[in-house]
């Protein structure tokens, strides 16, 4: 059984990726990154599809990081069919993207994300950014799926 | 007043007695024997007298009778049209009969009596009177015509007694004339008059039983022929009204074809009225009738008695016609029992051409706005998805040049030369300013997409807000912002006061170089001008020769080196205002400040200049 994850990222470019590996790694608290580089092979790792099957019975990640522009299925089809999800909808989605449109943020959020972040420009801020971000959802946060490897019923 | 010979004959008849008491015996013996001689001759006398007076009451009555048979058949065989022509016959055979010796005819004409006809006898002229009836009307009521008239009945009059305070204009002209008599007779249709008989004469007469029916079955006759001539009058105005009519007209019965048909409809139809009659309209015409066929508009019509709506006709020459038809049903009006209808047509054929092509052109202009409204809705998506790549993508690339430099910095530090490191700072420091850059042209593009949000904004207090706003960027230095009288505006809100901020950014920006540097914001109004408002200072300034470059996209006038920015502020102030219907210009002087001039409405054209003096704007803010 492959171990549970802190963070998935959802991340096509592989700049940012390595970026992100980057500035996670800068992080005090140390966390477990899992990357998938499209919105499906995305919906593949969350709901153990396709070649994530054998994942099966594994809990989800502590959080999702996910990008919006994405290739075949696209960031807020991701977040859509994560939140229609009784077993997934619970787990923290914290959108991380270049765009700073109304549109894009308030879509997101009607459609359940946690969180909207605007990816910086500059790496220290980006550093900061992923520091934040660990310290957060991963330390201060309660994790959402604490005794729960049963399906919610709600 | 006449017979009076009868009584002669008995007068001598008593100075015959009185001279038999005067005679001598044998002439009294002789006196019965004359007497009964006398008796019998005057027997005989009284016979042949009587006689002769009913031959002369007979002869008169023939006259009578002669006279109303002749003005009877004169009158059956004449038109009416020409009344006044065979009036003054009928006066003098009426005249001639009765022994007047002249007589009026009058008719009723609304509210007026006219002498439309005279005769008088030869032997005793009256012209003076004639010229007087002639040229004057009278009323009901007024003068001796007019009084017949108002009574209604025949009125006789003699030496003009009874006439005292009447109103009577020809009294004096009947006297001239030697008249001493005058008979009124009202000639009536119904019981309206619509015209008297007068006669007049120089002999006191007295209207006789005979002479009286006489006249009542003359004015009788006369009066129905007026009444015939009014009527054939009106029929004939009629019919010519309606052959003046613009609309072609026709009237018809099924059976029995058209009956009328005016001259509007020959001429639209090419038809005349000979060919036209008999036939009916829809086999003459080769009718074709709207949706329901001919059963929809004869129901129509047998149920409310009208129908209306459009026809098309074929023409005699083949012509294809589109009428606009309105036929109505009516009773009555035909000899026949039977209704006929009245169908008029107006011809609506170029007019329907004419609506088509209206409606056709506007159908290819709706066509063509709905296709240019695609375009450009497909122009705005891609913008839109333009902008949305240039934010995500362009981004993209920029944060891994910083980021991998940032890496790098950090995980050669000390092994990287001072040279290595400087050249590390100057890529970061680019990737930054791309990503100003890109972030500016997002705003710029992002303003044109926004509505507008319209309402009363407080300028002094926004200039206020937006210079304290301001305040990092004037860290370390003194500049003063004073505020002048700023009417109020209606705009966006949020808009103005990006354009504000931008508009006083640059100021503080560009008084770098003074101590304390000096920022004024202003407004100049004048009546029937827009508001123009200012923002002025004592900074760098600008060749006036660059003016029209100062709004252009990224378009600097001071090296970067010298002055941070992308050169898109301006650029986003004055989208600003052109989307708020207004204008903006800007006047400078190279090292002697810079004025912004802006209003928000009256969009004109041209920038004023700077340097070329005045503030073109002012005089140019009257145009529409």
């Amino acid at each position: 059984m492959i171990e549970r994850a802190d963070i998935l990222l959802v991340e096509d470019n592989p700049a940012d990726i390595e970026l992100a590996r980057h500035a996670f790694s800068r992080c005090r608290v140390a966390c477990r990154f899992d990357v998938v580089k499209d919105g499906e092979e995305a919906l593949d790792f969350l709901f153990c599809r396709g070649v994530y099957t054998k994942r099966a019975r594994v809990e989800p990640p502590r959080c999702v990081l996910l990008d919006l522009k994405l290739p075949k299925v696209d960031g807020l089809e991701v977040l859509r069919q994560l939140k229609e999800a009784p077993l997934l909808r619970r787990v923290p989605v914290i959108v991380l993207s270049s765009s700073s449109q109304a549109s894009d943020i308030a879509r997101s959020y009607d459609l359940g994300a946690n969180s909207y972040l605007v990816k910086p420009l500059e790496f220290g801020e980006f550093t900061q950014l992923a520091s934040d971000i660990s310290r957060y959802w991963l330390e201060l946060n309660q994790d959402a799926q604490q005794g729960m490897l049963s399906p919610s019923v709600a | 007043m006449r017979g009076t010979g009868a009584d002669y004959l008995w007068g001598s008849g008593l100075g015959l007695t009185a001279m038999v008491g005067a005679l001598p015996w044998w002439g009294q013996l002789l006196v019965p024997l004359a007497c009964g001689g006398a008796w019998i001759a005057l027997r005989a006398w009284r016979w042949h007298v009587v006689r002769s007076r009913r031959v002369r009451i007979l002869a008169r009555e023939r006259m009578y009778r002669e006279a109303f048979e002749f003005s009877a058949l004169a009158m059956a065989e004449e038109n009416p049209q020409n009344l006044a022509g065979i009036a003054p016959r009928l006066l003098q055979a009426l005249c001639g009969v009765a022994g007047w010796e002249g007589g009026a005819f009058w008719e009723v004409y609304g509210e007026r009596l006219i002498c439309v006809a005279w005769w008088q006898s030869p032997s005793c002229p009256s012209d003076a009177l004639e010229a007087f009836s002639r040229t004057h009307q009278f009323t009901k009521g007024e003068d001796f015509a007019g009084r017949v008239w108002e009574l209604n009945a025949p009125l006789w009059l003699s030496e003009f007694a009874g006439a005292e305070g009447w109103k009577f204009p020809r009294a004096a002209a009947f006297a001239e004339a030697g008249m001493r008599s005058a008979y009124g007779f009202p000639m009536r249709s119904g019981n309206r008059v619509v015209g008297v008989l007068e006669f007049f004469g120089k002999a006191l007469r007295l209207p006789d039983a005979p002479m009286e029916a006489l006249f009542w079955a003359t004015s009788r006759q006369v009066a129905q022929l007026i009444e015939r001539r009014r009527v054939e009058t009106q029929m004939r105005c009629q019919a010519e009204l309606l052959d003046l009519s613009f609309a072609a007209i026709m009237v018809w019965q099924d059976p029995g074809g058209i009956s009328y048909w005016n001259r509007a409809a020959e001429k639209l139809y090419g038809y005349p009225r000979e060919e036209a009659l008999g036939h009916s309209p829809e086999d003459l015409l080769a009718t074709r009738y709207p949706e329901g066929g001919r059963e929809a508009v004869q129901a129509v019509l047998g149920k409310s008695g009208v129908w209306e709506g459009l026809l098309e006709h074929r023409t005699k020459s083949g012509m294809l016609l589109t009428v606009e038809s309105r036929m109505v049903f009516f009773r009555g009006a035909l000899e026949t029992a039977m209704g006929a209808v009245m169908e008029s047509n107006l011809d609506v054929t170029e007019q329907r051409r004419a609506q088509a092509e209206v409606l056709a052109l506007n159908l290819a202009l709706e066509q063509r706005v709905a296709e240019r409204t695609a375009e450009l809705e497909a122009a705005n998506r891609e913008l839109e998805s333009f902008s949305y790549s240039v934010s995500h993508d362009l981004r993209a690339p920029l944060r891994a040049i910083t980021g991998f430099a940032s890496i790098l910095e950090e995980e050669t530090k000390g092994r990287l030369g001072p040279e290595g490191v400087r050249l590390l700072g100057v890529i970061i420091q680019n990737a930054h300013r791309m990503g100003q850059l890109v972030n500016d042209l997002l705003d710029f593009a992002r303003l044109s997409r926004q509505p507008l949000d319209r309402r009363s904004v407080d300028m002094a207090h926004l200039a206020r807000e937006c210079f304290e706003e301001l305040a990092p960027e004037r860290a370390g230095r003194r500049v003063d912002l004073i505020v002048g009288a700023l009417p109020a505006c209606i705009a966006d809100a949020s808009l103005m006061r990006q354009a504000l901020l931008n508009l006083l950014s640059n100021a503080v920006k560009f008084t770098r170089v003074r101590d304390p540097g000096r920022v004024e914001v202003g407004a100049t109004v004048q009546q029937g001008c827009p508001v123009v408002y200012w923002v002025k200072d004592n900074g760098m300034g600008f060749d006036p020769k660059y003016a029209d470059k100062l709004f252009g996209v990224f378009q600097r006038l001071h090296p970067g080196d010298d002055y941070e920015g992308t050169g898109v502020g301006l650029a986003i102030v004055e989208r600003i205002i052109h989307r708020h219907g207004g204008r903006i210009w800007g006047e400078g002087v190279v090292d002697s400040g810079a004025t912004f001039f802006f209003t928000l409405e009256g969009n004109g054209h041209g920038h004023g200049r700077g340097g070329d003096g005045q503030p073109g704007p002012l005089n140019e803010g009257v145009r529409p």
